[in-house]
């Protein structure tokens, strides 16, 4: 019945054997694909589905010590193209660019983005408000929708523009602090990152999004910077910056009884939001990171060290050579001659000669020992970044004549924040203290620095009657008002440039008031003026300006308002 | 039709319809990425093929078998008229309309050419050239006529056929040494003249498809990429990520093996291997009594396991890229149907083999 001869079969069997052979060969690759190589599979489908974003936290608002904003970051919406079609991202690209304001530079970076394939393109970020309404427009307009989109960005602003800059510093696109308070408190401000995970198609579209980690908003900060007296403080330095064509500026306004800064100003400013445009020399703040030979302001520290050591007395009189003091194979010149001063004169009138016989006769060793009590060469440790040491040589490397040189600030390199400490050690009774710019963290008042004392009670009013006279009668007679004792140090120094002196001058001024009880000390610095150049030329009547303000606003001599002296 | 019913091998049967149901399992879970739902349609197919599956069983064997030149010749003449339809009205050629299904004629064609070639098969010791070219004949034209529209996948699936005829029958060592100088001279032809450029690029990104991965070979990374991730117990029903992000393609027809391996892992595509090998077993593992019963079973049931075959290799990097769906399994009413109605002869015959002992 059965006519299929059994070649057939066996035919037959061949057959299953051939494709027996190919499901083995089926099998084998199965096996390989999905067990050997599970993992290499299961990272290839990570990497083209998963994407992990970090999100931003929301950074802490700085404010000033009457709770007023000087920084603060809201929510702004960032645009990116997400496409795979090379051609179609550039027809939008083309047609978005015309919308919004972009560099040269960024321009050519998304053209070179697009061309490379890329799956995400920033397009801009932190985009303002008018720009994110065009581009939504634009957005609703497309065809692939998916293809432009936005994400929420925090955006720093600093609603009063350059003020308080240089304290404040500024922050980078990724809102990470690059200078300034911005800078040194960053951990505490900064908050912590956040993590999503997106799930994207094939098209680039968002399918699923799952948080990993939530973001936590950074700490306030509270800072002792007042923002009045900042305005007043930048507004006069620059007047006075401008007036004399120098090349910066700086001034320290600090409360005498705790050190804290009140108002600190570097000339030029610079806008914090627009720190990318910003060249380095003018973001470098001046106030603590400006070097310079300190001169006259220093005899001061001179002062107090050789009354504190008890070698010399208010009324003791020295020779001052008529102007001209050879000393080894070194001279040292007075602006104005003089035959003989006493101690308070050589001071009031800031002879150098005067000042060099004081410091020779007080000894290198002491006079060390008071320049390392003041803290000069090493930072005051303010809370502000790229502080500078100083200069202080060690006494071993100090010459038979150094200590005459430095008797008048020479020999020596200062910054504005060390010679403001400086003089806060008169007036806040003697005691050295370190400035401080950080108030209170997130509603939490930081403990009171610590006071060490430094200059006994009996020195620190002989130098304050002997610096009130200098703003009375001495070289700082510019920066006096009538009805108020101010205590204050003119300085006028060469500037060392390639290691000579040359006819460049850094004019200063330090002071505080009232002297009797001091709530303010205050310091300046003008780099380089030009026409004049003396301290109290320069710098005192710029002190005087700002006192004027201080006195009326803190109300310590509001009287002063009704003399009409003011023009504001 | 009571004696059909008793007779017929309800356990096959029964593997025929759990591997069509997992294949609407697997176009539901695809379902959510695409814009239709292919599987309610798919399940509708799968109740036509049914209807016709039992229509076909009460057809006597012997007028399937007297039938079927004549069914050759009219399916032929559609498939002509299509294409020359098809250049008025472009975009109609392989689809006929009947209301709002579309019917794919090429896919039934396969029937009555294994029936013919059964018929030939069976009336001769050795294939000679006469017999030769009635075989070239028999495919040639349907397969010039696919082709053309063009679906090489199809086209090139029947090609099994006259393989399957050789090695099945005695031939003539002449007719071998002559068509392999055909083969090679053609395919020489073909990828000179009628390849069109993106079928080239299939098969050069078989070869190298990591070079390719953004435009040709991205069908087959993103494959191996599904079942590879899939490892041995799969990622779960519903959770392929692969399908449900659409990165792989043709998901509910070509691929579906792809999403099996995706969802269920080696374990899955295992259970598969399994049903399609009991089918096998059982489909041909029967005595016929007539010849021409047999070559049709062998005909068809090879046509089955090669299609099968190349459609997984395909999904695995073994076999470059051609429209081909799993038998049973992918999206594709017309497919779904053609290959219940061969199946129902094939059962026809069994049964007959129970009733006539």
């Amino acid at each position: 019945m059965i006519k299929i001869n059994k070649k057939e079969r066996n035919r037959a069997f061949i057959l299953f054997i051939v494709f027996s052979i190919w499901v083995l060969f089926i099998v084998y690759k199965l096996v390989k694909i999905q067990v050997f190589d599970y993992t290499k599979y299961i990272s290839k489908v990570k990497s083209q589905c998963n994407r992990i974003f970090s999100l931003h936290p929301k950074r802490g608002t700085i404010y000033d010590c009457n709770g007023d904003v000087l920084a603060i970051s809201i929510k702004t919406k960032s645009a990116f193209l997400s496409n795979k079609d090379k051609k179609e991202s550039m027809k939008i690209y083309r047609l978005l660019s015309k919308k919004i304001s972009l560099t040269n530079g960024e321009r050519k970076n998304i053209k070179k983005r697009i061309n490379k394939d890329r799956k995400f393109i920033w397009i801009k970020r932190k985009l303002e408000d008018r720009e994110y309404k065009k581009l939504k427009k634009i957005k609703n307009d497309l065809s692939s929708k998916s293809t432009l989109g936005f994400v929420d960005e925090y955006k720093r602003i600093y609603p009063q523009k350059t003020l308080a800059a240089h304290a404040l510093g500024g922050v980078g696109v990724d809102e990470q602090g690059l200078c300034g308070i911005e800078y040194s408190v960053d951990s505490l401000i900064r908050g912590k990152g956040g993590k999503v995970k997106v799930l994207i198609d094939a098209r680039g579209k968002i399918f699923e999004i799952e948080y990993l980690k939530q973001p936590v908003a950074g700490k306030d900060i509270f800072l002792s910077i007042d923002s009045s007296v900042q305005f007043f403080v930048e507004k006069e330095l620059k007047r006075t910056v401008e007036k004399f064509r120098a090349k910066r500026g700086s001034v320290i306004v600090m409360n005498s009884r705790d050190s804290s800064i009140l108002a600190m100003a570097s000339y030029p400013f610079y806008d914090p939001s627009r720190i990318k445009y910003t060249s380095q020399r003018v973001l470098k703040n001046a106030a603590v990171s400006f070097l310079y030979d300190p001169g006259s302001t220093f005899k001061i520290v001179l002062a107090s060290s050789a009354l504190e050591n008890g070698v010399c007395y208010p009324q003791q009189v020295f020779n001052c050579y008529n102007g001209i003091f050879h000393i080894k194979n070194r001279t040292i010149y007075d602006v104005h001659p003089y035959d003989k001063l006493t101690f308070e004169k050589i001071i009031i009138n800031s002879s150098n000669i005067g000042a060099a016989r004081i410091g020779l006769r007080l000894g290198k060793e002491k006079y060390y020992r008071t320049l390392k009590s003041f803290g000069f060469g090493s930072k005051t440790g303010i809370n502000l970044p790229a502080e500078e040491y100083g200069i202080l040589n060690s006494l071993k490397r100090w010459s038979n004549i150094s200590v005459a040189f430095l008797s008048f600030g020479y020999e020596i390199a200062v910054t504005p924040i060390q010679m403001v400490r400086a003089f806060n050690v008169i007036a806040s009774g003697g005691y050295l203290i370190k400035p401080n710019i950080l108030k209170g963290v997130d509603r939490i008042v930081l403990p009171e620095v610590r006071k060490v004392k430094i200059l006994s009670s009996s020195t620190r009013h002989i130098m304050t009657s002997i610096m009130i006279e200098v703003v009375n009668t001495g070289t700082g007679k510019q920066a006096k008002i009538e009805g108020i004792d101010i205590a204050g140090k003119t300085g006028t120094a060469k500037k060392l440039k390639n290691g000579r002196y040359e006819d460049c001058y850094v004019s200063s001024f330090g002071g505080f008031f009232p002297a009797q009880d001091p709530r303010i000390t205050m310091f300046i610095v003008i780099d380089e003026p030009k026409g004049k150049y003396y301290g109290g030329e320069v710098a005192a009547p710029l002190f005087k300006r700002i006192t004027k303000r201080l006195l009326i606003y803190l109300n310590i001599f509001p009287e002063l308002d009704k003399r009409n002296e003011i023009r504001i | 039709m009571n004696d059909y019913l008793k007779y017929l091998d309800k356990f096959t049967f029964i593997v025929i319809i759990i591997i069509s149901l997992s294949g609407i399992l697997l176009i539901y879970s695809v379902s959510q990425s695409l814009e239709q739902s292919y599987y309610l349609k798919q399940l509708l197919w799968l109740s036509i093929s049914l209807i016709a599956f039992f229509i076909v069983l009460r057809i006597k064997t012997e007028f399937v078998f007297r039938s079927s030149l004549a069914l050759f010749v009219i399916l032929g003449i559609i498939l002509s008229i299509q294409l020359i339809a098809g250049q008025i009205v472009s975009g109609t050629k392989s689809w006929l309309k009947f209301g709002f299904v579309g019917v794919q004629v090429s896919e039934f064609i396969k029937i009555p050419i294994a029936l013919c070639i059964a018929n030939i098969l069976s009336k001769i010791r050795i294939i000679d050239w006469f017999t030769f070219c009635k075989l070239m004949f028999l495919l040639g034209i349907p397969f010039l006529l696919i082709a053309v529209q063009p679906d090489l996948g199809t086209a090139f699936i029947l090609t099994s056929f006259i393989i399957i005829s050789i090695l099945l029958k005695r031939i003539k060592l002449s007719i071998i040494f002559v068509s392999i100088m055909f083969v090679i001279i053609g395919s020489f032809l073909s990828w000179n003249y009628i390849l069109k450029p993106y079928q080239k690029n299939r098969i050069i990104s078989f070869f190298n498809p990591e070079k390719y991965s953004q435009s040709s070979g991205y069908q087959i990374i993103q494959s191996k990429i599904a079942i590879g991730s899939g490892g041995l117990n799969g990622k779960g029903y519903l959770k392929g990520s692969q399908s449900k992000y659409k990165f792989l393609p043709t998901r509910h027809t070509d691929f579906v093996v792809s999403v099996l391996g995706e969802e269920f892992g080696f374990i899955g595509v295992s259970f598969l291997f399994l049903l399609f090998f009991i089918l096998f077993y059982r489909q041909f593992n029967f005595k016929s009594k007539t010849d021409r019963e047999f070559y049709f079973v062998y005909l068809f049931n090879f046509f089955i396991l090669f299609q099968f075959l190349i459609n997984v290799s395909m999904s695995i990097g073994l076999f470059p890229i051609l429209g081909i769906p799993l038998p049973f399994v992918s999206y594709g009413g017309s497919s779904l149907l053609s290959f219940f109605i061969g199946e129902a002869i094939i059962f026809k015959i069994k049964i007959n083999n129970y009733l006539e002992i």
